[in-house]
Formats: structure tokens, sequence, C-alpha cells
């Protein structure tokens, strides 16, 4: 017996409105582990390059791992992988909260989605029992509404993902939100507009059918030292949330300001910090399933015009991407923006990027005031912030433009405008600055889903030691303190994201590290849970695999080194002050010792001995012309 | 006064509490001062290369579990904390900026 999986995939035509369940392939699970791996090898096997991610062929996938739904520290995860609306390629986005472990609880691994729906429509997945709903009554519903409407119908213990105004109406800035007010997100790469192209509004799961854990005993031995090993070394995260680093990192260097074009916002960072928040505005922590940290931040703002519900507060990604990235230091403004792009159900990363570009075109006069249905563009201003969150939720006025994304409204605004789009394949960038941590540079240009700090989170190596030797201790090479050096970064950078892989199949958040914690015990917990012997090379292994598997998705829609780049102003402005003020990164070599630590060509594609070697050999039929030569 | 040292505090200073006697009226500066004395490992955690405290970026310091701040006027009996910023914000271990 295999412990951890459900055993069984849910699979589900809109079209036909017909649902089966299919057996999980073990041999499958062992290569791909589960969640977005296991994901992206049905998205590989049955969507390719001719499918538009809006039509009824694209599918929406949702995953648990292995370790989800069990005690295993920060396991209560799901990826949701499709393809993009907003970049094209190859889509992952991850989620905590509970959703993932209802679903494992209700009988399964995941749900896959075909088809598209001849009306508005809702799932009902309870224990093993699937209903398809009528949900016309919750379209134009936002997601806490949505989340409060399907549990007067279904019961206080179903967990709901649904999608906001947002997702319904397209927009490719749309997540898909879990959890109703506690607003977990699989946030990026415009998830949520794929699946209300489905007409889906929302995926209901209520279980109790917890996994099976084949050494029990074993794992909850471990389980005693770890957790309060993770806790203590997780303080400040537990107590000031995401945000508790922000003087830190904007005094680094590391935080975008003003659409990445400043170096310091000294004030702005410590009135918008986790402690300014914890100290106002904290009712109560949130933790997401078998999470020990609790970084989650509940909130209220009582009064005043930038009033909030009790409910999600923002952590560290959305308090940059709406506070300094718009040079805006009122935290009430970044609370609600926070609040509305949940119920609206749009990436607050993206729309912080979409707000600070519409911000930089009206200072340079691409945008009007009356482009922008009355509202003051200058920097800062919070009305504009609300006011933008609101057109682009509602797909208004220039919200219907920036809902594209910056880089598609950077085009069609022309001139200029793609100079300050700051993206990477069509997806907005994170606000880690690789002028800070250099490794970031190969992160963002070669993630699978575009601009995305999480592919790699190589600057939380870039930071210390100790976290890089726990992580992985075969990394093939010693941790120095140069952070704006050349040296390895682009191996820490393949070494890392194929980590980062692993834990996005076994359904890990990557925050654990901070509590000391790496791969050799994820493999402990693996083994522990589904009673194969698990070592940890075979899960690097697995990662290295996984990233190739994305990669050659991607390949397959003809992505190569010209598309490995970075926005011009992260390659060649300097920020000017601040802890990074004189940093470029060095890009090209960077690029190239990374793509020779891969077994890629010049060019970025996978070479034929790289698949073979990773059991991908599948994948070389789809290897380009000039690449098997 | 009790101060509590979180990882990777508790390992420069080789023990997890400290008991220590300031004057009445110390502040919380005071004491980090006479702590970064006591511990020399401890300076290159807190301090930036020209020796300045790093409290409120680098690191926290709780005062009976409420955030402190450096001007903080500390009492007999208070309960300290020392712990460092981490996650999505600041950097993770002792060390200066390069810049
Ligand atoms: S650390 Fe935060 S985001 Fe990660 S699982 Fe825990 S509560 Fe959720």
């Amino acid at each position: 017996m295999v412990g951890g999986y459900a055993g069984k995939i849910l699979e589900i035509d809109l079209t036909t409105r017909s649902l089966h369940e299919t057996p999980l392939d073990y041999d499958e699970a062992r290569k791909y582990l589960g969640g977005s791996g296991l994901a992206a090898k049905v998205l590989y096997d049955r969507v390719g390059p001719e499918v538009d991610p809006l039509s009824p062929e694209n599918l929406l996938i949702f995953m648990a791992g292995p370790l989800t739904g069990t005690p295993a520290p920060t396991s209560g995860r799901h990826a949701v992988v499709t393809k993009s609306p907003a970049t094209g390629i190859f889509a992952e986005s991850d989620s905590g909260g509970t959703w993932g472990q209802a679903l494992k609880w209700a009988g399964y691994d995941g749900i896959i989605i075909s088809g598209k729906a001849s009306s508005p429509t809702y799932l009902w997945v309870k224990d093993g029992d699937v209903r398809i709903r009528d949900a016309s009554h919750l379209w134009g519903k936002d997601s806490y509404e949505t989340d409060d409407i399907i549990k007067s119908s279904v019961g206080e213990r179903a967990v709901v993902a649904c999608i906001g105004p947002a997702g319904e109406r397209l927009c490719k800035l749309a997540a898909i939100m879990n959890d109703g007010y506690d607003g977990r997100t699989t946030g990026r790469a415009g998830v949520g507009a794929v699946m209300g192209s489905k007409n889906l509004k929302a995926i209901a799961v209520e279980g109790s059918r917890k996994p099976s854990i084949v050494r029990r005993g074993e794992l909850l031995e471990n389980l005693k030292t770890i957790i309060p090993q993770i806790k203590e070394y997780m303080v400040a995260m537990t107590k000031f949330g995401t945000g508790n680093g922000i003087v830190a990192t904007e005094a680094s260097g590391d935080m975008p300001i003003k659409n990445w074009r400043q170096g310091s916002f000294v004030e702005g960072a410590g009135v918008t910090s986790g402690q300014y928040m914890a100290e106002h505005y904290l009712v109560r922590n949130y933790h997401c399933a078998s999470c020990p940290i609790g970084c989650g931040r509940v909130i209220k703002v009582e009064n005043g015009p930038y009033k909030t519900a009790e409910g999600a507060g923002p952590e560290y990604e959305t308090l940059t991407a709406l506070g300094a990235l718009c040079l805006n230091d009122n935290l009430e403004v970044i609370m609600l923006g926070n609040e509305l792009c949940n119920r609206y159900g749009v990436d607050t990363i993206s729309a912080g990027a979409a707000i600070a570009f519409a911000m930089e075109a009206y200072e340079k006069g691409m945008i009007s005031q009356e482009d922008a249905g009355g509202l003051d563009l200058r920097w800062g201003n919070p009305e504009a912030i609300i006011g933008l969150i609101h057109q682009i939720g509602k797909g208004e006025g220039l919200g219907l433009l920036l809902g594209e994304g910056v880089r598609i409204a950077s085009e069609r605004l022309g001139g200029l405008a793609p100079e300050w789009a700051i993206h990477v394949k069509g997806l907005e960038c994170a606000m880690h600055d690789p002028r800070a941590y250099h490794s970031m540079a190969t992160g963002y240009a070669t993630g699978n889903r575009g601009g995305c700090h999480l592919q790699s989170a190589s600057y939380l190596w870039e930071r210390g030691p100790q976290a890089f030797k726990t992580a992985i201790p075969t990394m093939p090479f010693e941790w120095y303190e140069d952070r704006h050096g050349l040296e390895n970064k682009g191996k820490l950078t393949v070494n890392c994201q194929n980590l980062m892989s692993v834990m996005d199949s076994l359904k890990l958040c990557k925050f654990v590290f901070n509590g000391r914690v790496g791969i050799e015990n994820f493999a402990n917990w693996t083994s522990c849970i589904t009673g194969l012997d698990i070592s940890a090379d075979e899960l690097m292994e697995a990662g290295e695999r996984l990233y190739n598997l994305k990669r050659m998705y991607n390949v397959r829609h003809g992505i190569s080194r010209k598309d490995d780049t970075l926005p011009s102003r992260i390659l060649s402005h300097k920020r000017g002050t601040g802890g990074s003020a004189e940093f470029l990164p060095k890009f090209g070599e960077q690029l190239s010792e990374y793509y020779d630590a891969r077994g890629w060509t010049e060019e970025g594609i996978p070479a034929e001995e790289t698949l073979r070697r990773l059991g991908l050999d599948f994948a070389v039929k789809h290897l380009p012309v000039a690449a098997r030569i | 006064m009790q101060v509590l040292f979180a990882p990777p505090y508790n390992d420069a200073v080789g023990q997890r509490t400290v008991t220590v006697q300031l004057s009445e009226g110390a502040h919380v500066a005071g004491l980090l001062d006479l702590l970064v004395e006591m511990f020399p490992p401890l300076r290159q955690a807190l301090t930036d290369a020209l020796g300045r405290l790093l409290l409120g970026s680098e690191f926290f310091a709780t005062v009976d579990d409420k955030v402190a701040k450096a001007d903080q006027v500390l009492h007999e009996g208070s309960s300290v904390r020392l712990f460092p910023a981490i996650g999505g914000g600041a950097r993770i271990e002792s060390g200066r900026f390069t810049a």
C-alpha cells in the first residue's frame, strides 16, 4: 500500500457534464510526485501548442501532493496548473489554506477539468460524491460572497475555491481564491480567467477520508522535534507575518520602488511593515492546514475611508506591490486594496505592477486623467490605487487595458511604454530585485511561468549560509557572502529551481526553509507517509526532471534563449540609492552558466541526453530540429 | 531582567537566556549595547559596518511580548526577547550589507 495519496483523480468534462475517476498511476506519481509536477505531465500529454488557453480544450487541473492533508509541516497546499492566457505558456499557481486538504480528504488527489459549461456552474464534491450545480445566482458575486452563499447551501464545513468577477470577465490578472475571508489564492498567470472561460464559478469540497500514513509513529516522532524547531526559528514570521522584514528589504535594495526605478523608500517601508500592521490592525494570525508558523494575517480597519471587513491581510508581496511599487505609504490603502483584489479575484502582485505601470504612463503623458475615468494617477495617490483596482476587477475603463497585463497593455499603448512594463514572458515580476540578489536574474528569466520569485526563491539562499546548507546539503559549491557577485549564481538558480519543483509537487510552503529544514526532512516525511523509501537524491532528481518537463512544454510553444531575459530597467538601470545603488546583474554570463549546469544548449533548449537521463524520452520528439543536430 | 535569545542568536551567545542587571531608567538601546559588549559574536549580527544597531530591520526586540523601540524604558522584571527578521523581507542571518 502507498500512503499519502488518495489514489484517484476526478475528471470532469463540463461540455458533456460527464465525470469519471481515474486510478492514480503510482509509477507516474513516483516520477512526477504530485502537485504541479504530476499536473504538468497531464498538461504536457493533453494540451498542445494548438490549444487556445481560453478555449474549452484547455485543461484546468487542481492537484494536491502526497503530503497534502497529512501532519507534515506546511503541507496544506494545492496547485492549479493550466496553459496561461497571460503568457501563453505553462502556468502553475500554488495556494495554502484548507482547500487542498479538503480535496484529499474528499477522496481525490486532483481534479482535471475540461470543456466549457453551457451556463454558470459550480461543483460540489463531498466524500466521493460529485455534483455539477447551477451557479447562475453566483455569477457576478465576489469571492467572499460566493463563499458565504455556497456554504449556506452545502454546509459550513465545505471549503470553497472560486473566481470573482475578474475571472468571469476573463481578466488576465484573475486569480482563483480559496477559503473565503481568509483569502488564500492561486494568484498568478491568469488561472482565474481559465476557470471563467469554462463557466465554472467554484468548486466546493468536503471530506472525512484522511489519507493513510504508512509509518505514522516514525513521522510523529520526527515532528516532535522538528515542529518546535520551526516555530522557534520563525518567531518573526509568526508575530509579524511575511512583512516582518520590509524595513530590511528596503535597506538591502531588494524592494522594488516606483515601478523599479527608485532606490530608497525608508519611511514608507516603516509604516507599511508587518510590525506596523501588527501594532495597529492585526486581529489574529491565520494558519494554513498543518502549519505551525501561521504567517497569515487577519486584519480589520474599523473606520475611515479605507475601512475593511475582518479578513485576510496583505503579505510581503502585496504590501510592496500596492505600497512601495506605487510609492504608496498608506497601509490602510494597501489593506483595502488587498481585500478588493481578493473579492474581485485579482492577483495582487500583477495588480500592483499594472497600477505602477499606469502611474508611470500617466507621468509620461501617455495616459490622461480622462483615460483613467477621472482618476489622478499621480504616484502614491490612494484614490488612484483603489480606483484602478475597481476598474480592473469590473473590467471598466482603463481597467480593461490593465487587466490584459503590462506586456499587452504596453504594446497597445505603444511608443516607449514597453520600457516600463516590468514582466518576464508576460508575467509581471514579483517583489524581489535581481539588482539586490543577482541570482534572481536567472531566476526570473528562466522561470517556467515567467517573472516569478518562487520558482527559484534563490534570494533566500543568497541571504545566509545556514539555510543554504540545511536546504540542500549536497549543493555543489560553498556559500559565499556576495549577493552582488557573479560566481556560481547560475548554478545556484538551477539547484534552487529543482528544489522548488520538489516542494511544489509534494506541496510544501516555501517559508518552511526558514525553520532550518530541507530536502533531507522532505525525503524523510515523504518516505514515512507513502511507505516508499525515497531519498533526498531521488527527490532532487525528480525536481530536475520536473523543471525540464515544464521547460519542454514551453519549448513546444516556441520559448528559447531569446525569451529568457529581463526588463531593460532591471538589466541596465541602476537603483541609484540605498543598499544596491550601484549594482546590475551580469546577466549574459550567468545565463550561460545556468544553461551549462542544466544540460541545455546555448539556445536554452534541453539537450537530448539530458531528457533521456531524466526519463523524459517522450519529449525528445518535441525538440526543435536545430537542437537535435 | 531576563533576555531570551531566539535562534540563531542563542548560538552567538551560547545560551538561550541571560539575566542582566540594568540601572533604573535604562532603555532598550542601552541593553543592546551592553549585550554586544558581553557577547562579541552578537555584534556582527545586530549591528552594521559602522556599529549601528539594526533594530527594527535585521532583528526585533520585544518587551513583555510587545514590539519595542530603541528608546523604550525598561523596568525591573521586564522580559526581553530578541529574534531575527526572516522570510519575504530581511536577510535571515548575520552579516552586513555589502553595499
Ligand atoms: S507559513 Fe504562512 S503561507 Fe506558509 S503554510 Fe504557513 S500560514 Fe500558510
